[in-house]
């Protein structure tokens, strides 16, 4: 469902991604993998439309959506749920959720999407009216990711979801991720942590200098000598 | 003396909700565009003349005059917003922002100054003089509209701000501009939006003044300055805050005027300012 063929981005003079190709298949789950300064979250922040490529070309449904902005992307489906969550601190639970579905596509929808959002994740309905920037880590990150649900996705993109939590936050965000593929949500999943991600994914990237160095089933690529030297520290 | 206290209590509280009400546009404008908006108060005083023109050329009771210099104000200010300031925000250039508002101040007291000279106006409306008594207590009744009218409206704005879909959008861009962007908000259109409201309620302060205020080209000046006292005392971007430190630099103003020596008015709300710098330098509500 969404293509990027041959993209190059970066800041300012810094080229990061260089002639970047990658597919995501329609309710696939695609882990993205790679190193501190690979260029992951330059990848996502140009597939969000916060970053415009400066060539290359991305389409989504076999329609360009290349350099579109933000609000034009989320009106396709396309959410993503920040590294580092991005919540809006001073504002509640329930707030941060609505806000989320304020977008045109998903706005007709919001009570229903709030009422599945709640049952996916019970404790923000018991903190509904806590405010956000008071949660505790993990309860902050279900919240970024209910946050992108209630934006109705059809393209998730978890960047780093499991950033800075224990294990067991980190295997009840990999429960979640198996639970929305479960539900039909297509998902890209940028992940540090490769084992559980592979694990999940039907596809993978793994990323390097900005460029796609190997590309496999989850399978494959947990199998494979390389990423097993590279990452895993085997 | 205890009644000589209560009168400047009364005064000082419903001057306070007009610097508040004039600090609520600043604080919002800051809070959306990062501009720290230099010519607020000379729209105030633009629409002041507004009220004034319509009352020497067609007699126009001064409150209905808000009828035209809200909407004018807000057409002005949409029209700065997307020729000037869109394309600087756009680009970053946040300084240049306050740099063109500074202009923008020049702009408007000068023109004032070259169409209506630089002479003392006033515009009698049929409440000038009205007054009514709360027990020994003398209230001028143009003030206490003036009270009633900001209460209100800053109460709809809470309430646009707190229960609408426009107001999350508000918020969430004074929270994370970058978050803001990836929930499909349309930032520009909220900016233009906040830009335009912020200062078209200016508009509406306006005519409120008239009644019992003189009109000078440089009237706006002091609310501006008064303005960004309370933005600074109240900390930076807090709504709740800016009413409530314009409740105390009205107060405060009452009482200098009223038990000081005419020129030293002002020192005991900069002596307040100075004191909450010193001591809570982020502000007695500290926004972050």
């Amino acid at each position: 469902m969404l293509s990027v063929q041959k993209v190059n981005a970066g800041y300012f003079q810094t080229r990061i991604l260089h002639e970047l190709s990658m597919e995501i298949g329609e309710k696939e789950v695609v882990a993205l993998v790679g190193g501190n300064g690979a260029g992951k979250s330059t990848l996502v922040k140009v597939l969000s439309g916060l970053i415009k490529p400066t060539s290359g070309k991305i389409a989504l449904n076999n329609e360009e959506i290349t350099g579109a902005p933000p609000k034009e992307i989320v009106n396709r489906g396309v959410i993503l749920v920040p590294e580092g969550r991005w919540l809006f601190p001073l504002m509640t639970t329930l707030e941060n959720l609505l806000i989320g579905g304020i977008n045109s596509r998903a706005r007709p929808y919001r009570e229903a999407t709030l009422r599945m959002v709640f049952e996916t994740f019970p404790i923000l309905k018991e903190r509904k009216n806590q405010v956000a920037g008071t949660l505790s880590g993990g309860q902050q990150q279900m919240l970024a990711i209910g946050r992108g649900l209630m934006a109705r996705p059809t393209l998730l993109i978890l960047d780093e979801p499991s950033l800075g939590l224990g294990p067991l936050l980190v295997s009840e965000i990999f429960r979640v991720t198996k639970l929305l593929k479960e539900q039909g949500v297509t998902i890209l999943l940028v992940e540090q942590n490769i084992r559980q991600s592979l694990a999940i994914s039907d596809h993978g990237y793994v990323i390097e200098n900005g460029a796609v160095v190997l590309h496999g089933t989850g399978n494959e690529l947990l199998e494979d000598e390389r990423t097993k030297r590279a990452y895993l520290g085997m | 003396m205890l009644i000589l206290i209560g009168q400047c209590l009364i005064q000082g509280l419903m001057m306070g909700s007009i610097f508040g009400f004039v600090t609520i546009g600043m604080v919002l404008i800051y809070r959306v565009t990062k501009l720290l908006n230099f010519s607020h108060g000379a729209w105030l005083m633009v629409a002041m003349y507004v009220s004034y023109v319509l009352f020497t050329k067609f007699r126009l009771e001064p409150y209905f005059s808000v009828l035209v210099a809200f909407p004018v104000l807000l057409l002005l200010a949409a029209l700065v917003y997307y020729v000037v300031m869109r394309p600087l925000g756009m680009k970053g250039h946040i300084i240049m922002m306050c740099q063109v508002s500074l202009g923008l101040l020049w702009i408007l007291e000068n023109s004032a100054l070259l169409i209506f000279k630089a002479d003392y106006r006033s515009v009698q409306s049929v409440l000038s003089n009205s007054k009514f008594y709360v027990g020994p207590l003398i209230v001028k009744t143009p003030l206490f509209i003036a009270f009633l009218t900001v209460g209100t409206i800053a109460i709809v704005l809470g309430w646009v701000l707190y229960k609408t879909d426009f107001g999350l959008s508000v918020r969430a861009l004074s929270q994370n501009e970058e978050a803001a962007k990836l929930m499909g908000i349309s930032i520009g259109r909220v900016q233009l939006l906040v830009f335009a409201i912020g200062i078209g309620i200016m508009g509406i302060a306006g005519p409120l003044l008239v009644p019992w205020i003189v009109i000078t080209p440089h009237a706006g000046a002091e609310f501006t300055f008064l303005g960004f006292v309370i933005l600074i005392l109240a900390g930076l971007g807090n709504l709740n805050g800016a009413l409530i430190g314009g409740l105390i630099i009205g107060i405060a103003e009452s009482f200098g005027s009223t038990f000081m020596p005419g020129a030293l008015a002002s020192v005991p709300s900069y002596l307040i300012f100075i004191l909450v710098l010193c001591l809570r330098p982020q502000g007695l509500f500290g926004a972050r």
